[in-house]
Order: structure tokens, then C-alpha cells, then sequence
């Protein structure tokens, strides 16, 4: 279960981290986002992943807690970067 | 300055990469599925049914059954992989009196009892093949190994130097885009999955440092001999001084166990039912996340504790923790999925990277229904490599179900159908046109994987329906993934037809590619 949750905080923070990046905002949520909420999503990405680093840690032990961490981190950053691709390509018309 | 720097990384990229990159590509695809290599072995020995055997009534079992079957043996070793596996390996050093072909090793399940398992080499020979390779002398397949693994690094730094934008675009996955989308998946591959990657080529190279700079024995010690006997002792069995009955070896398991908190992974014992008799309990492979195990030796008559071996200096520590890191024997079921789905990113990295070589500089070739040597080269080594490997590796699968199930050397010619799949997958490339060669070896390796479980359910009684039925993880798990796979190489086969069917929409594409060309 908790690894469940570990992998729901990275992809979460790296969706935001991937929120707050200008030339990404259209495609995931359909329009220009304002510079504050984009720098609030920055932030609030960057604590979520500390704070899975810091769940992982506690509940795994830090060696295998970082390792799965990390591990976790690839694929959230990848099930972002699925969730992109799928929108941008439904958004604007590929070609 | 610094664009002539960036040029310069590029170019070194570029040719370490194609250089190395088939062997690299064999290296991670046969490396990545030794994370599940008991299961693959205990897959393959359908005949093995068994709880997991690290009990140490297991260990006493196994015992009873040597003295039983091996009385007058020099020693006894008894290995379990630790909780995934399927039984308990023993082998056993017979005494002089013995005949010469008497066996000298046999395999328990759980239970105690011998199981007659068909001969198969399981997944150790695809762990094996990652580092020593198959046909040629271990020392230097090591070498080679080694050199490719050098590659990756300057690959891997090399091609971070040349990634421009790795923070700008890093999410950015843009499909079906031709050259773009063959970037966006090399830089999506090695950049979310960079941790993992620089560390296994890291500590790949790490685990055969000693291979590859000897000169620290050398100037340590007189031989090489010495110091694998300093650092891994081995103690042989002392001259045998008169009968006396051999210890219970449950209650030294057991107490190891409590005096490490870890588990036992082996119980080797030295002249057995002799005075002199000694017992080495060591730990468990999932014991820790260091390779180098820890071991207590008993006096195998009164159970005394003898000596304790614990491999806890710095730099062996450090040595043992980092090989520990690459080969994952401690993981958990998750961890060792993200593992296996890394080592899947690093597969995908490599051939993405051999395939974006022949993507660029399609878009720039004269006559694209005439490439040149160097290009079509390359286009048939990739078939090869590419959709050939896990093709035979399929056939290696198929192999064990389908070749009689007794007769001797019969590991050796899963081997051979292996190397025969392959060889015919890189002979189907070269006689036939690449595009069309690239989508019938992908379907046919999709057709081999979709095949794994009907042999299975054919002549075996563990089919897929059972095997879920059981609630047997292992079995399940194992033709669930092989389904998996063979959809994947089925979704890339249609994809690599509709490409080849439509070659305007090809030519049309020349020159966007051109215009987006970024360094890659």
C-alpha cells in the first residue's frame, strides 16, 4: 500500500513540476495558467517529492527507501510525461 | 568554444554508442531479466513444486537426505537462493572410494525430497551470458564486456553533454514525428531513468574491477590466489581423524540466524560424520544489501561456535554494497519490479539510440532505395540485434517446453536453439528488405512470446488457467508477462508495417526531420 501511495506523491509532483513549465500548460490543462499559480504548483511539486523521499525513508529504511525513491521518480516522471503526450496530441492536431 | 565542445561529445556519442551499442543492447536485455532469474529458472523446472526452503528444518532435511545418499563425502554444500527459489541446491565432494561417475549433485524441493527436474540451465544462462557471454573464453568475453560498459559511460556522460535542453525537455514526448519521436524516446529513456542507469554501468564495471585492474592484488599480494583466499576463504576439509556422529544442524542454523537477525542462505560442511567435522553457515543472499556474505563456523560434533567470518572493512563494504546495488538480490517484490522496468528504460535507450542513428541519416541518404554499405550495415545488424535477441530468447523459453523432456545434454541444446534463433534472425535481416525484414521479425517475436504459455499449457499440467487458479505467483506472473511482451512486439510489428506500406508519407517527412535535427 505504501508503495501505491509513494508512486500517487511522485507523479503527482512531478505533474505539477510539469504544470508549471509555460510551454507545457495548454496542452495539460487547456490554457495559460498565471505566473503565480504556476510558481505555487513549482513549489508545491518540489515538497511533494521531498516529502515521498522523506515517507520512504522512514517507512523502508534509507538505503532501500532512497532506491525506491528514485526508482518510483522515473516512473512517475513518466506516467507525466504519458499524460502529456496523450493530451497534447488530443489537443492540437498532430501534423 | 563551447559549440565545438558540444560537436566534439556529439560525435564521440554518436560512435561509442553505434560501436558498442548490440553488445550493450544483448548486455542490458539479458541482464535486465536476471532480476527474475530464480523465477525464470523455476519456470523452466515445471517439475519442481515447492514452498520456499530457507527454514532451517529445510537445511536439516537436505542433510539427512546426504547422509543418507552421500555418506562417505569429503564435504557437503547446501545453497538456497533465498526465498524465491524453488528447492535447495546440494553439492557434494565424494570421498576417494567412491566411483568416478558417481553424481556429485542433486536438487531438493522444500520438502526434502529429490526432484527429478528436467536439465535445463534456467535463467542462469542468460545471468552468465550478460558478462561472460557464450562460445567464447570467460576471460575475455569479460574484457569485452567490460570495454562495452566503458562505452555506455562516455556514452551516458558524453550524451549529456550533448542533450542541450535535458531540463526544458524533459516531459516532452512528441509521437509520431519520425526523427523527433525517435529522440523524444532516446532522451526520455536515459534522462527519467538516468539514476538507474549511470548506476548500473557504474557498478557493473565495479563488480569486475579486480578483472580489469589487477595491479592493486599485485601489489598487495604474492598472488591472486592469496588474496581471493584473504578476502573469500574457502577452507578445505583437514585430514580425516575417526568416525563421530555429526551434530543436529537445525538448532546452528537457527542460532546463526538469531545472532545475524538475517536469514541463512547455505550450510557447507566439512567431513562429515568425522572428528574434525565443521559446519559453515552463511547468510542468505536477500540478507543484506552487500554480495559479500557473512559466515559462522561450528564444530560439526559438539556445535561449539568456532570462528565468524564477517567481510565488514571499508572498502569491501563498499565493493560489496556497490555490486549488491547492480545485481539487486536483496530487493523486494516492488523494488525489484522498478528494477526490472528500469532495466526495460535501458533496453529501450539503447535500441532507440541504434535506431535513431539510421533514422538521421536516412532523411540525408542519395537514393534511399540504394543506401550505401555502411548504412544498410547498420539497418541489418539493428533487425539483428534489435527484435532477434528477444526472439531467441522466446525460442530459448519454447525450447525448454517443447525439447524431449530427458536425454542427456539437453540444457545444451536449449542453448543451441537459442544461438540458432538468433543466427537465423540476423540471416532473415540481411536477404531480406529492411522494412519489411524489421516488421516480420517483430511479428514473429510476438508470435513466439504469445506461443510460451500454449506450449506451457500444451505438455505441462501448469498452465496459465492453473496456475491462476493456484494462485501460483511465480507461473502466473512469469506467462502474464510473456502475454505482455508478445503485445508490445505485436503493437511495434504493426507499427513497423504501416511505416513501410506508406513509404510517401516517408519521404514527406525528409524535411521537417531536416529542420529539426538537434544533436543527438
Amino acid at each position: 500500500m505504501i508503495h501505491l501511495f509513494l508512486l500517487f506523491l511522485t507523479t503527482a509532483g512531478f505533474a505539477l513540476l510539469c504544470l508549471s513549465r509555460e510551454r507545457h500548460q495548454r496542452d495539460l490543462v487547456g490554457r495559460k495558467v498565471a505566473a503565480r499559480t504556476a510558481n505555487h504548483a513549482r513549489w508545491i511539486g518540489v515538497a511533494i517529492l521531498a516529502a515521498a523521499f522523506a515517507i520512504a525513508g522512514n517507512r523502508l529504511g534509507w538505503a532501500v527507501g532512497t532506491l525506491e525513491w528514485l526508482g518510483l521518480s522515473s516512473i512517475g516522471s513518466l506516467l507525466t510525461m504519458a499524460l502529456l503526450s496523450r493530451r497534447s496530441g488530443r489537443v492540437s492536431v498532430p501534423r | 568554444m563551447k559549440n565545438g565542445f558540444r560537436q566534439s561529445m556529439a560525435w564521440l556519442h554518436t560512435w561509442t554508442g553505434l560501436l558498442l551499442g548490440w553488445l550493450l543492447f544483448a548486455i542490458f536485455v539479458t541482464g535486465t531479466s536476471s532480476y527474475f532469474q530464480e523465477e525464470i529458472t523455476a519456470w523452466m523446472t515445471p517439475e519442481v513444486r515447492s514452498r520456499p526452503a530457507d527454514a532451517p528444518e529445510s537445511f536439516a532435511a537436505a542433510t539427512r537426505w546426504l547422509a543418507r545418499e552421500a555418506p562417505g563425502a569429503g564435504e557437503w554444500s547446501i545453497y538456497s537462493a533465498g526465498k524465491r527459489a524453488a528447492g535447495l541446491q546440494l553439492y557434494w565432494v565424494n570421498g576417494p572410494d567412491a566411483p568416478a561417475d558417481a553424481p556429485t549433485s542433486a536438487r531438493l524441493d522444500g520438502a526434502g525430497r529429490k526432484s527429478d527436474a528436467r536439465e535445463t540451465r534456467g535463467g542462469e544462462f542468460l545471468y552468465r551470458f550478460h558478462y561472460d557471454l557464450y562460445y567464447i573464453n570467460w576471460y575475455w568475453a569479460r574484457w569485452l564486456v567490460g570495454i562495452a560498459a566503458m562505452a555506455m559511460l562516455v556514452a551516458i556522460l558524453s550524451g549529456i553533454v550533448t542533450h542541450k535542453k535535458i531540463i526544458a525537455d524533459f516531459f516532452l514526448l512528441r509521437l509520431g514525428k519520425g526523427q523527433r519521436s525517435w529522440l523524444d524516446a532516446h532522451n526520455a529513456s536515459s534522462v527519467l531513468f538516468l539514476p538507474f542507469i549511470l548506476m548500473i554501468t557504474y557498478t557493473g564495471l565495479v563488480s569486475l574491477a579486480t578483472h580489469y585492474m589487477p595491479w592493486g592484488i599485485a601489489a598487495n599480494y604474492a598472488s591472486e590466489e592469496k588474496f581471493f583466499e584473504a578476502t573469500f576463504p574457502w577452507p578445505a576439509p583437514p585430514e580425516k581423524a575417526g568416525a563421530a556422529p555429526l551434530t543436529a544442524v537445525a538448532p546452528l542454523v537457527g542460532r546463526a540466524e538469531r545472532i545475524w537477525g538475517a536469514g541463512a542462505g547455505s550450510v557447507r560442511i566439512l567431513n562429515p560424520g568425522d572428528r574434525t567435522a565443521r559446519i559453515i553457515v552463511s547468510t542468505a543472499p536477500d540478507s543484506g544489501m552487500t554480495v559479500r556474505q557473512r559466515s559462522l563456523t561450528f564444530d560439526g560434533v559438539t556445535g561449539r561456535l568456532v570462528s565468524g567470518h564477517n567481510p565488514s572493512g571499508a572498502a569491501t563494504s563498499t565493493e560489496g554494497t556497490m555490486i549488491g546495488l547492480h545485481a539487486g538480490r536483496f530487493a523486494s517484490a516492488v523494488l525489484r519490479t522498478l528494477y526490472f522496468l528500469s532495466g526495460l528504460a535501458g533496453c529501450v535507450m539503447v535500441a532507440s539510440g541504434l535506431i535513431l542513428w539510421t533514422v538521421k541519416r536516412r532523411a540525408r541518404l542519395h537514393d534511399p532505395d540504394q543506401p550505401h554499405f555502411g548504412f544498410r550495415l547498420v539497418e541489418k545488424l539493428n533487425i539483428g540485434a534489435i527484435a532477434g535477441l528477444p526472439f531467441a530468447i522466446a525460442v530459448y523459453f519454447l525450447a525448454n517446453r517443447l525439447l524431449p523432456v530427458d536425454g542427456a545434454g539437453r540444457s545444451d541444446r536449449e542453448i543451441t536453439a537459442f544461438f540458432a534463433a538468433w543466427g537465423a534472425a540476423f540471416v532473415w535481416s540481411a536477404v531480406r528488405p529492411s522494412a519489411r525484414a524489421w516488421t516480420e521479425a517483430l511479428a514473429a517475436t510476438a508470435v513466439a512470446f504469445a506461443l510460451i504459455p500454449v506450449a506451457s499449457a500444451l505438455v505441462t499440467d501448469r498452465s496459465l488457467v492453473a496456475s491462476l487458479a493456484a494462485q501460483d505467483r511465480v507461473f502466473a506472473g512469469f506467462e502474464m508477462a510473456m502475454l505482455l511482451i508478445a503485445a508490445g512486439f505485436g503493437g511495434a510489428a504493426s507499427k513497423a508495417r504501416r511505416r513501410a506500406t506508406r513509404p510517401t508519407a516517408a519521404a514527406g517527412r525528409r524535411p521537417r526531420a531536416s529542420s529539426a535535427t538537434e544533436v543527438a
